[in-house]
């Protein structure tokens, strides 16, 4: 017999005051999968991880397998995972085809997206390269301008080897996973981040981003940096660090080892970053425009899509 | 104080866990689908081929894969331990029933 299970949630909570926006709460609910693991040899752990991840389930495992390999002592230098790298295109695939159209007015492209995602499973580049050069899919990238409201006044969070994760945390805690910080401030991981952080648009940034990682693997660029790119390092004796770039950002595990058996284990998943309570929609949100609550409600729903939690989102007006 | 008003966005029951879930019927690119207290409608445009009695993995309100009864039985097992350990369980060996015993 099988039982509902609580699987998490986005909420978002805003509080309005004489037509602003006067509170903006961000709260990401998630089930914490690591108390699960904490006693488990390593078999037990990929065995669960590779049970419970259908979002990122090739992201998720490479980092449990990788960050056990580093508890005992095996380094991973930057390189791109190719099976990591397809599941992350089709993600970004299906947030080009049918979730941007729907915030741009137009029309899903299913059919594209069937040929694309047959596209990226069989390795066919070429098919991939023709597809993303169709008139209708130039067509919505021709429109992302229209909806500039969102500046960046994040930090973004740079692309990192777990080497260079070291020099920035040392360690990783359950508060560090909860809400995350790069250089003492919130910041935005996954497409565009890799890029400078001047860029005006928020919205179209990202959004092309996306687009262009489909065009790199479809032109074939396979430089490690890339979404796709996992690394690993020792910690210290027993503890091991993975992070892999996926659809949405930064992954990382952290695992600590008592012999045979896991004594700790930390995830950090890219929507603890994109959804930090002091993050890029608290910034965006505070002091907006409210007086038409279905325009700010749109505008939610558009930042909220374009940073993409890999969990459902409310929106609860107090 | 103004009343609170909660709005579900998008797919109601969505999450980067996956769940399994039985397609009961078909509705063109979509497919109405039950498993773990759930009824959903979820796409089926990730899968090239579905039919009624199928069991797929479900997240986002997309069926994202085709499981065999085995790997059902197994995803699910891995939930309700993951269940149990939030609601306080602390033995949970026997979610993992045919691996080595932890310490």
């Amino acid at each position: 017999m099988t039982t509902y299970t609580d699987t998490g949630r986005v909420l978002i909570r805003l509080t309005c005051s004489d037509g602003q926006v006067t509170g903006v709460q961000v709260n990401s609910e998630r089930p914490d999968v690591s108390q699960l693991l904490r006693g488990r040899t390593t078999p037990q752990v990929i065995r669960m991880v590779s049970s419970m991840f259908a979002l990122c389930g090739h992201a998720q495992m490479r980092a449990a397998v990788l960050a056990m390999s580093a508890a005992r002592g095996e380094k991973c230098n930057p390189s791109i995972d190719q099976e990591v790298r397809r599941e992350a295109l089709r993600e970004h695939l299906w947030h080009c085809l049918l979730d941007l159209p729907q915030l741009l007015g137009h029309v899903e492209l299913k059919q594209e997206f069937v040929l694309g995602a047959k596209a990226i499973a069989n390795g066919q580049r070429d098919d991939l390269y023709a597809l993303l050069s169709n008139p209708s899919i130039q067509g919505l990238r021709m429109r992302l301008s229209e909806f500039d409201d969102a500046q960046i006044s994040q930090k973004l969070l740079p692309r990192l080897s777990a080497k260079d994760s070291l020099l920035v945390w040392p360690r990783l805690s359950s508060e560090f996973c909860r809400h995350p910080m790069w250089k003492g401030a919130a910041a935005v991981t996954g497409a565009i981040t890799s890029d400078d952080d001047s860029a005006t648009s928020f919205f179209s940034a990202r959004w092309h981003a996306r687009f262009d990682e489909l065009t790199k693997w479809a032109s074939g660029h396979d430089v490690a940096g890339h979404v796709g790119t996992v690394s690993a390092v020792p910690v210290a004796p027993g503890i091991g660090r993975a992070l892999v770039e996926t659809a949405r950002g930064l992954l990382m595990h952290e695992v600590a080892m008592d012999g045979d058996v896991v004594a700790d284990y930390l995830i950090v998943a890219p929507t603890e970053w994109n959804f930090h309570p002091q993050g890029l929609l608290h910034a965006q949100l505070f002091g907006a425009d409210a007086r038409d609550r279905d325009a700010l409600q749109q505008r939610v729903s558009r930042l909220v899509t374009t940073l993409d939690p890999c969990v459902p989102w409310e929106l609860e007006w107090a | 104080m103004a009343s609170k008003l909660r709005i579900p966005i998008g797919v109601d029951t969505a999450m980067c866990l996956g769940i399994p879930m039985q397609i009961i019927e078909l509705e063109g690119a979509f497919a109405w689908c039950e498993g773990r207290g759930r009824h959903e409608r979820l796409s089926t445009l990730w899968l090239e081929d579905v039919a009624v009695g199928d069991w797929v993995y479900a997240v986002l309100g997309q069926a994202r894969e085709k499981l065999t009864i085995e790997r059902v039985i197994e995803i699910n097992l891995a939930l309700d331990g993951l269940t149990a350990a939030m609601q306080g369980e602390t033995d949970l060996d026997k979610y993992f029933p045919d691996l080595p015993a932890s310490k």
